[in-house]
């Protein structure tokens, strides 16, 4: 694990929905889209519940189908990348309750980025936001 | 002069084949309205940043989403598309209840326009509907009360307009009548007479009643310089959501007469609504009725509209074409094909 302990959903720049498993999560200053599925929408889900990363390495650690892989280093890539693409931040956790494991088969978590509507979704006030507007 | 007339109906702004596949593909009930072309190439042609048409990217997610169909790369595009407006629209409402209730404090109740009202009564969710700036309509003679209102609430002005900035980026336009012209016999009417009431996050707003909020959205288009489609979603909306009033619509008169049924039988054949027969027939007969004076008004709307090549390119038959063709080329009415005038 990194030097990060702790994360959480950067809710001044993000909007994100879960469908089906899929994260889909949008950068609503860059127009920049993002997509993760399978274990990466179980860790996104886990976030947005305010599980902290050591649970959830713990949690896919334990999974029968992880054996041999190498999932703190797995988790320590995806974290990178998200925190790379600000769509988490460091943050105390929120909730120490347990997690349930992922009903599917463990795969290491990847993020994809699309940057194909960013004319569309970017400076069309007024953005998505999840705090309250400021008159 | 009946095929003449019939192109002269659809050369009112309405949608070319392709648009009308894409209008399809949001508003149609059934899902074989989805099918002629890929789910790619829809959204390749929503998503054109020249078309303007991204507003119909969340009308295809849901629809897409409730056949199961929403999957793969173009799915997780549709998804964020609609996120994304969801988000939009959450803000939007937000504001709309800030301004509503700030107004209403001021003793200067507002009344949502068609887009407006109809996002949060009568779509689905109001982010289904794409909203760019925020309509408000004030009692005649009250726009100068509004106005000191949301300065007063440290909103700023475009100079000389009644145009003011959120601190969101958000315009907000107030204005004294529901459509930006006055050229429509809905002009004079007024748009709280029958107003219906509804709230957004705990705040009373009043809207149109659906009828009249059904009528701007048929006669925006001649009120308007852009050629936008959100009409036919708005129609759509509207019909299918509120009980109409369908003898009001039937009794529009003069040079209206001519838009609204070119619309109401484009959503009808088109966008399969379910639009009764005889407010048609009466518009049709309205329209026998009108004199010259008023057809040359309605050929001026046209032009301004699409104009002769819409109207020939509409024309099913050669001699519809040549029937249009004497017709535009009658001095009295040559001029309205003409270069436009500054």
């Amino acid at each position: 694990m990194s030097d990060i302990v702790s994360i959480v959903l950067n809710h001044g720049s993000i909007v994100a929905d879960v469908v089906e498993g899929e994260a889909v999560i949008i950068n609503v200053a860059t127009g920049i889209y993002y997509s993760t599925d399978g274990i990466g929408g179980w860790i996104w889900e886990s976030l947005a519940a305010g599980a902290p990363l050591a649970a959830i390495e713990t949690t896919l650690a334990a999974m029968p189908e992880a054996t041999g892989a190498d999932v703190a280093a797995d988790l320590d890539r995806f974290v990178d990348e998200m925190i790379g693409e600000s769509l988490v931040i460091p943050g105390p956790a929120a909730s120490d309750a347990p997690l349930v494991a992922p009903a599917i088969a463990y795969a290491a978590p990847t993020l994809s980025v699309y940057r194909d509507m960013t004319d569309l979704m970017a400076l069309d006030p007024p953005m998505p936001m999840l705090d309250p507007p400021v008159r | 002069m009946s095929g003449a007339l019939n192109a002269l109906l659809l050369s009112f702004g309405l949608p070319t084949a392709a648009e009308s596949a894409l209008l399809r593909a949001c508003l149609v009930e059934d899902a074989a309205a989805r099918r002629g072309a890929t789910i790619d190439e829809l959204v390749a042609a929503m998503t054109d940043p020249a078309a303007g048409r991204r507003w119909m990217l969340p009308l295809l997610a849901d629809r897409l989403e409730r056949e199961g169909r929403l999957s793969g790369g173009v799915g997780t595009r549709l998804r964020a598309a609609a996120l994304h407006e969801t988000g939009r629209s959450a803000t939007f409402d937000r504001i709309t209840a800030d301004m509503l209730a700030m107004l209403d404090g001021a003793g200067v109740p507002a009344m949502l326009s068609r887009g407006h009202a109809l996002a949060l009564h009568g779509y689905a969710r109001s982010g289904l509907r794409h909203r760019h700036d925020l309509d408000l309509i004030v009692a005649e003679g009250r726009i100068a009360a509004a106005g000191a209102a949301l300065a007063r609430a440290g909103l700023g002005a475009w100079e000389g307009t009644a145009m003011w900035r959120h601190a969101s980026g958000l315009r907000i336009m107030l204005h004294d009548r529901p459509l930006p012209c006055a050229a429509t016999t809905l002009g004079s009417a007024d748009p709280w007479d029958g107003a219906a009431s509804s709230r957004v996050e705990d705040v009373a707003f009043r809207t149109p009643s659906p009828t009249i909020i059904l009528l701007h959205v048929l006669l925006l288009p001649p009120c308007s310089a852009g050629r936008g489609l959100a009409w036919v979603a708005d129609a759509a909306v509207a019909i299918r959501a509120f009980p109409i009033d369908w003898d009001r619509i039937g009794a529009v008169e003069g040079v209206d007469a001519f838009d609204v049924l070119a619309r109401l039988d484009y959503l009808a054949r088109t966008i399969e609504l379910p639009i009764p027969a005889g407010p048609r027939e009466r518009l049709r007969q309205t329209i026998g009725r009108l004199d010259r004076t008023a057809r040359d008004a309605a050929l001026i709307r046209a032009r301004r509209r699409g104009g002769a090549r819409a109207m020939m390119r509409e024309a099913r038959t050669w001699a519809a074409r040549v029937a249009l063709a004497r017709w535009m080329l009658r001095p009295e009415t040559r001029g309205a094909f003409g270069r436009p005038r500054p």
